[in-house]
């Protein structure tokens, strides 16, 4: 790593550090297993895994998010312990950090980068801590910047609100998310549900035709126990039976399924650039119909863009122009974020590495703390890699 | 780079699966091709040798470390199961070649899932239920499985990302039932296994279908006293193999019985004839050629051919058809073709891209 990147890493920083942010310094050497039980299969080989006969599972951290908020969850709580058995004050807390993150590469390549960031935890100001938070990464960024920069941006909450507000089956709701997760069409929705096209058990289903919820579930349960089934593996034999009576509710609905698919598909495509995106949103809640339900994320999103706005609009004259483009189908990691998401690219190269990255996720300190904390969040983070040569000292 | 002429510092060096099925099947397909495997001595020695042939040093191990020895050049030749390799492909990326399968070792690596889960029949109920236990119980679907690259693999490409491997290297048909995991990756033979511990495969969750190969690989050092202990390993195995799947036929074509082929051939065109329809539609190689041409002789004529098993029968209907007689349907027990297909692939191999 060269000197000019170190140095561009300190800059930011310090602007940070003027906002009012504490640097924390999280240990380089993390417990592999709270990365792979937050982002699944697909964070194990991007993990640098260390062993060594007396220890195993620590890996190199691949990056500052999770080991700063388990930090920080530590220390609440521990706290919280001391003061007696009192509930922890309200968590407010603004933390900056500066330093290496190691990931493994595609092609087995081990990589290590600078990465440079915030996060800003416990303020319910949520709108204005999105807009501060993507100020002050990206506004620093295009102070020291010779190029032109691009904010791609999505917001899961107002997403997952509109797949709500639609009201699809739970098992088309659970394939939506699988959809966007994994960027898929929802062709074969129906399809994928079941083989061969006939729902299995037609009898039983007959038999449950006209009862109420609770007694059709009642039922399954009694009939599984009846053949001797017992929970294995994990789910209970009411899980068994609700998921089934579930798939067989599909059948009913199969209709007004593809009025529903539409306007998913209509809000999925929406783009938008520069200002009056909440306008645009919000037309489009009312032609669907969902305007009620959507209330408080297009509210929410309307203050956020506002902020923005004047966040930007206070820019020094000399600093590189930023440019922002709303994706509706931007999610970046959907489980990860519950608000806004971003990412900064040079406007020269849309489709090239990010520079910089962030989001909303108010469930994390909740994941992390396995329930003990919970507490809203938003961070951004800046990728010091390769980026030297772009930018002006 | 240069192949030491005459090299007895590095031997030819086979590794053999050390236990189970494996062991058995691979110890009596190489006997029935002459190769006996000798152990050393000394109970612990897993070193051996192949009683009578020279040139070849046999390795006892499990039937991943062959493939990890083959990976690493530390073996030339191995038998061990293609799911193996395709779990290790990430490391392999070419240095292993299949050279041949071996007629044994047939077995599916399945998902599969606890019977008493009704509802779920697909790899896409699968991928609900895995969203569904993030979502009420916080935690991932946890798949016991050691194919762990294939599991990956399959299950990105069925998009399932909310799952965790647990990793398992033994009696993983009981990590549901022990609550270590919610589902298995595993290899499966008859299927009774998964039964026994009321687990079921999906309609869609085979994952590959295996089988026991011998295999090759690039990285070892071959010099031409390896290639040449090879290529005599490989003639055993090809004519063993050969006479394995094959049967020959021995039949007469006489004046009394000689093909009345309408068209009032000789002798010689009307068996050409014959011959090239054997080959065409039987799938018949003619070991010994054919009966020269005699210009007049009206002395029966024995004819043998060899034809795949499987369609052995069928030929003899139609020879008898054609007027053959005597007919006489054999084993062999080895078979020494003068055009062999198993050397060259291994030198296509080791010399090619």
């Amino acid at each position: 790593m060269d000197e000019m990147t170190h140095l561009l890493g300190e800059k930011l920083l310090g602007a940070f550090l003027a906002s009012g942010f504490v640097r924390a310094e999280p240990a380089m050497l993390q417990s592999a297993q709270i990365f792979l039980e937050m982002s699944g299969e697909e964070m194990r080989n991007k993990l640098l895994l260390v062993s060594n006969p007396a220890v195993s599972n620590l890996c190199l951290r691949p990056d500052y998010t999770l080991p700063v908020c388990l930090e920080y969850v530590g220390a609440r709580l521990r706290a919280a312990g001391h003061a007696q058995g009192q509930a922890p004050a309200d968590a407010c807390e603004k933390i900056c950090y500066l330093g290496p993150v190691f990931q493994m590469r595609e092609a087995g390549q081990p990589h290590c980068f600078l990465e440079c960031g915030l996060e800003d935890i416990g303020r319910g100001d949520r709108a204005q801590a999105d807009a501060d938070a993507v100020h002050l990464a990206v506004g620093a960024l295009a102070a020291l910047s010779a190029r032109t920069l691009h904010i791609r941006y999505g917001d899961v909450g107002l997403l997952n609100a509109v797949v709500a507000a639609l009201e699809f089956p739970p098992v088309h709701r659970r394939f939506i998310a699988r959809a966007i997760k994994h960027n898929r069409d929802f062709d074969g929705m129906l399809e994928g549900q079941r083989p061969g096209g006939q729902p299995p058990y037609l009898g039983v289903l007959a038999a449950l035709d006209g009862q109420s919820g609770k007694d059709a579930k009642k039922l399954m349960e009694d009939l599984l126990a009846i053949a001797g089934i017992v929970a294995v593996g994990g789910r209970t034999v009411g899980e068994i039976a609700e998921r089934f009576l579930e798939k067989a509710a599909l059948e009913a609905g199969a209709d007004a399924l593809a009025d529903k698919q539409n306007w998913l598909a209509r809000f999925l495509a929406l783009t938008h650039s520069g200002d009056g995106t909440a306008a645009k949103l919000l037309a489009f809640a009312k032609e669907a119909n969902i305007a009620s339900k959507l209330e408080e994320p297009l509210d929410l999103f309307a203050a956020r863009e506002v902020a923005l706005h004047a966040a930007f609009a206070r820019q020094p004259s000399k600093t590189a122009p930023v440019s922002f483009g709303f994706e509706a189908r931007f999610v970046r990691n959907f489980d990860y974020y519950s608000g806004l998401v971003f990412e900064a690219v040079p406007a020269d190269d849309l489709d090239g590495r990010a520079v910089a990255g962030g989001g909303r996720y108010d469930e994390l300190l909740h994941k992390v703390s396995q329930g003990a904390f919970s507490a809203p969040a938003v961070g951004a983070a800046v990728f010091l890699d390769g980026l030297a040569g772009a930018f002006r000292k | 780079m240069s192949e030491p002429e005459d090299d007895f510092a590095a031997p030819f060096v086979m590794g053999v699966p050390s236990k189970g099925r494996l062991q058995e099947n691979a110890q009596a397909f190489f006997a029935s091709a002459g190769l006996e495997f000798v152990k050393g001595r000394g109970e612990r020695d897993y070193r051996g040798a192949i009683a009578g042939f020279a040139g070849v040093e046999i390795a006892f191990l499990s039937a991943s470390d062959i493939i990890g020895g083959l990976i690493a050049g530390a073996l030339h030749f191995g038998v061990s199961g293609e799911d193996l390799l395709r779990e290790a492909s990430h490391r392999a990326s070419g240095a292993v070649a299949l050279l041949a399968p071996l007629g044994f070792g047939q077995a599916h690596v399945v998902v599969a899932v606890p019977k008493a889960w009704i509802d779920v029949a697909t790899m896409a109920d699968l991928a609900d239920v895995a969203s569904l236990c993030m979502a009420r119980h916080g935690r991932r679907l946890r798949v016991a499985t050691k194919y762990i690259a294939l599991t990956q693999a399959f299950f990105a490409a069925h998009h399932i990302s909310d799952y965790l491997i647990v990793e398992s290297f033994g009696a993983t048909e009981g990590a549901p039932a022990a609550g270590q995991a919610d589902v298995i990756v595993d290899i499966t033979t008859t299927g009774a296994t998964l039964a026994a511990n009321a687990l079921k495969t999906l309609h869609d969750g085979t994952i590959l279908r295996s089988r026991a190969n011998l295999m090759a690989a690039r990285g070892a050092m071959w010099g031409k006293a390896q290639r040449e202990s090879a290529r005599r390993l490989l003639m055993r195995v090809e004519a063993a193999e050969f006479a394995r799947t094959h049967k020959l036929v021995r039949f007469m074509l006489g004046q009394e019985g000689h093909s009345q082929n309408g068209n009032g051939q000789n002798g010689h065109e009307a068996i050409a004839q014959l011959a090239a329809t054997m080959r065409a539609q039987f799938g018949a190689v003619f070991p010994f050629g054919l009966p020269p041409q005699d210009g007049g002789e009206s002395a029966p004529r024995v004819i043998t051919a060899l034809s795949p098993q499987s369609r052995v029968l069928a030929l003899c209907e139609f020879l008898n058809a054609a007027g053959a007689y005597g007919m006489v349907v054999e084993s062999a027990q080895a078979v020494f073709l003068q055009e062999t297909t198993l050397y060259p692939a291994l030198c296509a191999f080791l010399d090619g891209a």
